[in-house]
């Protein structure tokens, strides 16, 4: 208990000493980091570099904020239960981009199930609902397309685009 | 540079992956209608993540990583949910490519243990007595050895196979478990019925049941998009019906549904292109369809390869009530000159049909179509015009010259009909008047002759009009016609004068076979023509 205290204080003392070279601790460090003493700094870390890009593609998938929220949660659960068991990048955006997108579809079809047993499907000739899927239908475009890059494009293409680095 | 930093790349390897990724991109997303920019733009409009919700988030995602199944009473039941759903998605995926990893291993090894088996006959049974060759095989396993790896390769194999097929079960089980979760927990009933039901039915050999089977399909669609694969089997289907409501389900799907459609006309065989031609035709599709749709479509279809498609095509787009946009006419126009009579036809009904002014230009052309039926239909259509326009004036008194006597007598009615349906003799417009004035002239038809000199006689008085009365009057060959010139001529010239410049129709009088006057767009001044020298 002692000795991981001591892991965690060192953490943040280097953290407060600043990165040695040039900018940063990379997300594998910081998911090593969380993996290790459940660090909430860290994590914390993860969700401010990350945050925008798993918000937008959480917003364009789903048209309800509420929705959106579960997912953008959901989405960094994931990441916080997955911490110590995977193999990681240096950087995760594109993991993050893929299991946001995965989470959000997955909200949207339960959403649309959901609704489907809510109103009787009998009854309703020509649904309504077309149109709400119709129009979110275009967004979710463009994260598909950057699902299908290979890792070596996606990679650049979501911090660059995505997450606005230079 | 940051992104070279993020991820540990040289920043020209970022660079090069970047341009690379965004050529990719742009290339995929056009294929799928969208451009890059707007993609890109429509990224960018997503605001930021609540800082409420960032915060929530990093306490729950910390707690859930200490306590799993024991901090669920804090968390967000929902997102839970979701978190759990997703995690079981991945454990699947996970086990598949385990799957796949380990029947890789499998031949592998067994191709291992066959290639050992195989390389043991090559070894002699007894030991070379060459030295030289002995100390060249040292490092190589001895026979016994071999056999023993081929052995134990086999039991590795065995086992292999064996932890494969364990695993297999358990992605079978897994999945019986997911799929009810998926499908059977929440069917979705049409008419008290399930989808496999549905299903079922589409194969029935009465197309009434297959019908009611795609129709049931249809309304299941918009909650579960996995019956979509059928409704575009059933277009294809030789049952009218059958594939009508196919096509009127698919189209209710939204852009989705209608990219499929479009795909079939396009690649479908020609009796499928036909049946979704068919279908979009006006009385059978959902209310609700937008012309804009439907239009291009059929518009489309008119350059089909197949001639029964077309003339379909062209039906359809004859019978669509609402005012088509104008982008259609060229396609329309181009349909004027099928080689196949019907559409032709009905391509000048569509014409017709546009009541815009952009389809009359269109309408004149097909004027001068080869085929009398097209030259007729658009008389006929030029006929139902609400308004004449000097250009179709001259179109059709040029038309009522036509080889074919059909032709001409449309040409006529519609000329004198449309004069004298102007309201008052003022309101008619000059150019009118010189198309009436050129039946007079030139008309065969002695019936019109007198008919023109009546109305001719209607109009003010010009120096055309009395011109045109007093020619008709001295020199038809018809004597009704001159008497007729001659009563309207007098009647014209009771009136007051309002032709100001020209002379009075005595003094023009010697100048016979001058001929212009007829002709539309020419000035009252330049009256003379070729005969005045």
């Amino acid at each position: 208990m002692a000795a991981r205290s001591m892991v965690a204080v060192l953490h943040y003392l280097r953290r407060l000493a600043g990165p040695p070279a040039g900018e940063t601790t990379t997300d594998r460090q910081l998911l090593e980091q969380f993996a290790r003493s459940h660090d909430e700094a860290a994590f914390a870390e993860l969700v401010q570099r990350h945050a925008g890009l798993v918000w937008s593609v959480c917003r364009r998938t789903l048209t309800q904020a509420e929705d959106a929220e579960d997912a953008f949660q959901a989405t960094f659960f994931v990441l916080a239960r997955k911490a110590g068991r995977l193999r990681w990048e240096t950087n995760v955006a594109a993991w993050l981009h893929a299991v946001a997108l995965r989470t959000a579809l997955k909200a949207r079809t339960a959403n649309a199930r959901r609704q489907a047993r809510e109103r009787h499907v009998g009854e309703m000739r020509r649904p309504e609902a077309n149109q709400a899927p119709a129009a979110c239908e275009v967004k979710p475009v463009l994260d598909e397309e950057v699902q299908r890059l290979p890792w070596k494009y996606r990679a650049p293409v979501l911090l660059h685009y995505f997450e606005g680095k230079t | 540079m940051e992104a070279a930093r993020a991820l540990g790349w040289p920043a020209g390897t970022v660079a090069a992956r970047l341009a690379r990724a965004r050529t990719l991109l742009k290339k995929r997303l056009e294929r799928r209608g969208v451009t890059l920019a707007t993609a890109l733009a429509a990224a960018a409009v997503a605001d930021q993540a609540p800082a409420a919700l960032m915060q929530t988030t990093i306490k729950a995602a910390t707690l859930f990583a200490v306590g799993g199944a024991a901090a669920a009473g804090v968390l967000p039941a929902s997102a839970l949910v979701l978190t759990k759903g997703v995690l079981r998605a991945m454990f699947i995926t996970r086990l598949k490519i385990a799957t796949v990893v380990l029947l890789t291993l499998c031949t592998l090894a067994a191709g291992a243990g066959m290639a050992g088996w195989r390389a043991r006959p090559a070894i002699p049974p007894d030991p070379d007595p060459q030295p030289g060759i002995q100390a060249a095989r040292a490092d190589e396993p001895p026979a016994e050895d071999l056999k023993q790896r081929v052995e134990r390769l086999q039991r590795e194999n065995e086992r292999l196979n064996r932890e494969l097929h364990d695993l297999r079960d358990k992605v079978t089980r897994l999945e019986h478990k997911v799929a009810p979760a998926r499908e059977g927990g929440e069917t979705v009933v049409y008419e008290g019925k399930p989808t496999a039901y549905w299903r079922r039915q589409l194969k029935d050999r009465s197309p009434k049941y297959r019908a009611a089977a795609v129709e049931a399909l249809g309304a299941i669609a918009p909650v579960d998009r996995s019956v979509v694969p059928a409704l575009v089997k059933a277009l294809s289907d030789p049952g009218y019906a059958v594939s009508g409501t196919a096509v009127s389900a698919l189209l209710a799907l939204g852009e989705d549904g209608q990219h499929l459609v479009f795909y079939a006309l396009r690649s479908g065989s020609p009796a499928t292109r036909l049946h979704v031609v068919n279908a979009l035709d006006h009385e059978r599709l959902p209310p609700r369809l937008p012309v804009r749709v439907q239009i291009p479509a059929l518009v489309r279809a008119l350059a089909d390869k197949d001639a029964d498609v077309r003339a379909a095509a062209a039906r359809a787009l004859a019978g669509i009530r609402p005012i088509m946009p104008a982008v259609e006419v060229p396609a329309l126009t181009g349909a004027l000159n099928d080689p196949v009579v019907g559409v032709r036809l009905n391509a000048v009904q569509a014409l017709q049909r546009f009541g815009s002014p952009e389809a009359t230009p269109a309408l004149l052309e097909a004027l001068r179509n080869d085929n009398v039926e097209v030259r007729l239909a658009a008389v006929t259509a030029l006929y139902s015009l609400p308004m004449m326009r000097p250009s179709v004036y001259t179109a059709l008194v040029l038309a009522t010259q036509d080889k074919s006597p059909g032709v001409r007598e449309m040409a006529r009615s519609t000329v004198l009909t449309h004069t004298v349906r102007a309201s008052t003799p003022l309101a008619r417009p000059t150019v009118a008047r010189l198309a009436i004035i050129g039946l007079l002239k030139h008309d065969k038809n002695p019936a019109v002759r007198v008919a023109a000199a009546r109305l001719v006689g209607s109009f003010p008085l010009t120096s055309e009009t009395a011109l045109a009365l007093h020619q008709a009057a001295q020199d038809d060959s018809d004597p009704q016609v001159r008497k007729a010139a001659e009563e309207a001529y007098k009647h014209l010239t009771s009136q007051p004068k309002t032709d100001e410049g020209a002379d009075t129709p005595a003094q023009r009088a010697p100048m016979r076979g001058g001929f212009g006057g007829g002709r539309a767009g020419r000035g009252g001044r330049r009256l003379g023509g070729p005969g005045s020298g």
